[in-house]
This record gives C-alpha cells, structure tokens and sequence, in this order.
C-alpha cells in the first residue's frame, strides 16, 4: 500500500513539472537545453580542476623529496583551483540539490506550504546569484592591478571565480522556479 | 542589535528550511549592511575562507575515500574483520563494528561508513535472525568512530577553525577515543548478542584467509601512509593527503582490480558532490564567523558560561550539553565552524588543551549525527534497515548510553586524547 501511494506521488509531482513547463509557453525546453549544455561545462571544468589539483601537489610532493626542489607556482595554483572548485560547487550544489537545509519544522507542513517556503528560499538564491555576479565582477576588476606572488598571475584569476560561479548559478536559479522543490529526499542521498 | 540582526536572521531562516550555508551568508549580509561594513570585505571573506592549502588536504581525504569505496573496500574490509573475529557468538555484528574501525581509518565519514557497510551487512544479518534494530543500531553506533579516527577531514575543518592547531596532533587525538568508542560498542554488542543468543559467524575457507589478511592489510596500508607521513614531518598534512590518494589509486587500480579505471570519472564527479556541500559550508562560515568574532560574541558566551559556574567541570559539562543538542538539530561542518570560535576560548580559559576541545567537539557531534530528531546517519541506517527512524532510535538506547560513557571519559579524562600527541611530541 506504501509502495502505491508513493508512486502514485511522484506521479503528480512529474505530472506537475511538465505542466508547468507548458504553462510558460515555447521557450522552456530552450532554457533547459541551456541550462543542460551550462552544467556540463561547469561540471568537465570543475573536475579538471578537482584532478589537476591532486596531480600537481603529489608532482610537489616527489619534486621535493627527489629532486630536492619545490616549484614556486605548486601550492599557488593547486589553492587557486581549489578556490574554483569550491566557489564552482555553490553553483552546482543549488542544482544538483546538495546543500543541506534543517527540515525539522517546515517538513511538518503541508505540501502546498513547504511550497511556499521553498519559493522564498529560491528567490533567495537568486539574490545570490545576483550578488555574486555584481560583487564578484566588482572585486574581480579592482583585482586586477595586484598579483599572486608565486605564479604572477593577477589575484583577479582568482576573485573571478565569483562572477564565473555566480553567472552558472543564476541560470539555474531561474530553472529552479519551474522545478518542484528544492531539497533532495533521503532516498536521493543514500549512495553518497 | 547587531547580534540579533545576526543570529535572528539566521535562526529564523533556519527554521524556514534556507540550505544552512546560504542562511549564513544572508544574515552575514544583513547584518553588514546594518554595520555599514562593506559587502565586499564579507566577499573576500569568504574567498579566503577556502583560500588555505591545508583545506586542501579535504578533497584529497575525499577522494581517497570514495577510490578505495569504489574499489571495493567494504567487502575486503569485512572478510578481514571476519576472519579477526568472526567466530565468536554474535559474529557478524563484531566484524560489524571491528570493519568500522578499519572503514574509519580510509574515510572520515560516519555516513559512508553506513551506507557501504550497512548495506552488506544489515541485509546478512537480518539473513541469520539478528533482530533488525539491533543491526541497524551496531551499523550505526559502530560507523560514529570513523569521524574520531584518522584521517578525518573534520579535524582538518576544526584545525583551521581553530586557527591552526596540528593537524597531526588532533589526528593522534582522535585514535585513542575512537577506538575507545569501537571497544566499549563492541563489548556492549558482545553483551547483548550474548544475550540474545545470536549466531556466530559462518566459517571461512582456510585457502581464502592469505588473500583476505593481505587485501585488507593492504587497503589498510593507506593510514600508514598518511600518518606516517604527518608525523614524521616528511609531508605536510595536505601533502600526505595526496600521497594517501595515490596509494588508493595504485592499490585500486593495479591490484585489486575490480573497477576499470575509467570509474575515476565517476569518482571525481561523487567528490566533487561532497566537496561542493562542504567548502560552501566554510566558505560561508567564514564570513559569519568573521562577524562573531567582531561582535565579540565569543567573550559574552564565555562571560556567560563562567558566571554560571566557575567550576571547570561544571562548564565542560554545560559545553557537551549545548554541543550535544547543537548536534541533534544540525550537520557537523557547520557546527564546527560556528561553535569552534565561541567556545574554544571558554575551554582554553579553563585550561583545556585545543587538541583535547576539538577532539570532544567532534564527539558530540558525531553522536549527534545518530539521534533524531535531524541525524543523516540514523536516517541512511533506518532506510537501509527499512525500519521506521523510532524503531532505530529505540534499538539504539543502549548504544547512546555507551557513546555518553565515552563522551564523559573524553570530556574529563584528558589523557585519552592527549596521550598520543605527548608520545609523539606534538
């Protein structure tokens, strides 16, 4: 009987996404496709990154010990791309539903008001997608001047991160009004 | 009012199910444009929040981590608890426990450690009549030692919160209560097998032991590694980190061999997932702690706690209440970015050492992540267990009571954590 009613309910809320897809008219599968394309380039960029992070500090590592020599630029570059990879996560965690929330009061309403709340929060995150895009650029140019010791590079590669983040987070921001919900069920989250 | 603007925007948007790490920056925010701080100082903040090569060394823990799940650990680590001590009565709820202790020696995390090995090995014990409370509840109390045991990428979250404490110490810190909290799980888990008379173990095939001993000691290889390498000073701790990563990788790929190496794709990708949850969380942290910290709310919470009683005991036992019901409601990383700052000054004003705070810190909050009413790691046990969260919570009563045994042990005897750093001099 449980397992009936639950796929009766995940029925409803597909049945509902697509019509809201439809109700906004012609241009929704597009900004899905966008939205799509966007996510797969955040994604190959961020676990570039995520890989040549561990490359470049275990090459530091045999560097140091064998040749007895510690490249300037190692510990630089592998703490810039981590900035990218953490500043790149925000963007993708709203997406892919990652970043927990304390459930213990609004879980206990009913479905249309935890709607309600979940709307707040994603007019929330798209203020902050918004803040980071203005902020970031902001302090990106006024970055631009300095540079990082190690490598030379502007500090401005790494305040950019910002923007970059903020600019793939308010695409998705504007997905998720036309999704249902905002937080991952704990059957989603069991593999990890 | 800054303090109110502060907290109260944060609860209030707690409460209305915000993600946590966006609730932070938004009171951070708020209360910044009260200040007339400017927003950009709040940005740079955060920037530097994860800014640190140290963090580092949590992607590489990560990663490490989910190569050698990938590769399948979990089952070499449960044939090797097995042939340890599987044969006695209760069998396969020890190797439940002993096969944490391992697990928690190549990841920190108390929710991989139940779901990989709560999903082998609750569906096995249900197989051979054990009560499914009581597998869940071993699963879950047993998997609290893997946040203790090093590496953790929690203490590395609490060093650099704490503004730099050795992240060797803190990792020699853990080992002692954590395998403490395994012994006392496991002797409480002896007890009631006993008790109810469960079965002991199936026998294993003498031809099979050579390879499970040395598939197992080879994966357990890794923490060698790792804290060989910190504590002889050849590596930092993000260098060992990475060197620990590479040992994962080769043993993996090249010896064990279940998995292709185009897995490591889909490993990236699940690392990345954590890391994206986790460096949100501290990067927004920062910024509120920034705030705190300015708002001096960390000398009033001290102010506070020692008019209350200026009996050492009585505050250590006010920080574990507060930190324990913290823990109920919430996740780990957060807590410890917020709590460290205001509550590491009381402790060290009473004399605690860091390593000896943070190493309390954790365990009450690993303990938080299995009681309700919000603990991921009862809730992953119940659903694997499908059995209702009560009936978890209930099978775990005894399992609270041993984990608070511990908890005291760890909060007034201070040599359990301290005793590993002082033999190693850190």
């Amino acid at each position: 009987m449980t397992c009936n009613f639950e796929e009766g309910f995940h029925q409803t809320s597909f049945g509902e996404a697509s019509i809201l897809y439809e109700e906004r008219g012609v241009n929704m599968n597009a900004l899905k496709s966008i939205n799509d394309f966007l996510n797969k380039i955040l994604l190959v960029t961020a676990l570039t990154m995520l890989g040549a992070m561990v490359v470049i500090i275990i090459v530091q590592v045999f560097s140091r010990q064998i040749f007895n020599y510690t490249p300037s630029w190692s510990e630089e570059v592998s703490k810039l791309l981590f900035v990218w990879v953490a500043f790149l996560g925000i963007a993708y965690g709203f997406r892919e539903r990652l970043h927990i929330a304390l459930g213990l009061v609004i879980d206990r309403l009913s479905e249309k008001l935890q709607t309600v709340f979940d709307v707040f929060s994603k007019i929330l995150i798209l203020g902050l997608s918004i803040a980071m895009l203005y902020y970031g650029l902001r302090f990106t140019m006024l970055m631009g001047s300095s540079t990082m010791p190690g490598t030379g590079l502007p500090s401005s590669v790494l305040y950019a991160a910002i923007p970059v983040s903020g600019f793939f987070l308010f695409i998705y921001a504007i997905n998720l009004f036309f999704e249902k919900g905002l937080h991952a069920s704990l059957e989603d989250t069991e593999g990890h | 009012m800054e303090i109110l603007i502060l907290l109260g925007s944060f609860i209030l948007l707690l409460i209305f199910r915000v993600p946590i790490a966006l609730t932070l920056i938004i009171s951070s925010v708020l209360t910044g444009l009260y200040m007339g701080i400017d927003i950009s100082a709040l940005v740079q903040r955060m920037v530097g929040g994860v800014n640190s090569f140290s963090l580092l060394a949590i992607p590489f823990f990560i990663i490490a981590g989910e190569i050698m799940n990938e590769g399948g650990i979990s089952n070499r680590l449960i044939n090797f608890a097995n042939v340890i001590i599987g044969k006695i009565r209760g069998g396969l709820a020890m190797v439940n426990v002993l096969a944490s202790t391992f697990f928690g020696g190549i990841s920190g995390s108390a929710l991989a450690d139940t779901s990989s090995l709560g999903s082998v090995l609750i569906p096995m014990m249900k197989k051979q009549k054990y009560d499914a409370d009581y597998s869940v509840s071993v699963t879950i109390s047993s998997s609290i030692q893997g946040v203790m045991i090093p590496p953790s990428h929690n203490m590395i979250i609490y060093s650099t919160a704490a503004g730099g404490v050795s992240v060797g110490a803190l990792f020699m810190g853990g080992l002692g209560p954590g395998l403490l909290l395994g012994l006392i799980i496991m002797i409480l888990t002896y007890a009631i097998a006993v008790k109810k008379n469960y079965p002991k173990g199936d026998p294993i095939k003498k031809e099979e032991i050579p390879k499970i001993l040395r598939e197992g000691l080879l994966g357990l290889f890794t923490i060698v590694i790792i804290m060989g390498g910190i504590l002889s000073g050849i590596f930092t701790a993000t260098e060992s980190a990475a060197i620990g990563t590479l040992y994962a990788f080769i043993i993996t790929f090249f010896v064990y061999r279940d998995i292709p190496i185009s897995r490591m794709g889909v490993i990236l990708h699940r690392s990345f997932k954590t890391l994206a949850m986790v460096l949100f969380l501290i990067a927004a942290s920062s910024a509120f702690g920034w705030l705190l910290a300015l708002l001096k709310v960390p000398a009033m919470v001290s102010d506070t706690l020692i008019n209350i009683s200026s009996n050492p005991y009585i505050i250590i036992l006010m920080m574990v209440i507060i930190l324990l019901l913290l823990g109920m409601v919430m996740d780990m990383a957060p807590l410890i970015l917020i709590t460290t700052p205001i509550l590491l000054p009381v402790a060290t004003s009473i004399g605690m050492d860091p390593v000896h705070f943070g190493v309390l810190l954790i365990l009450c909050l690993g303990i938080g992540l299995a009681t309700p009413p919000v603990g991921s790691v009862l809730f992953v046990g119940a659903a694997i267990g499908k059995i209702p969260i009560e009936k978890a919570a209930k099978g775990m009563l005894p399992f609270y009571g041993a984990m608070i045994l511990v908890l005291l042990l760890v909060a007034y005897v201070p040599q359990i954590s301290l005793f590993l750093p002082d033999l190693i001099g850190k």
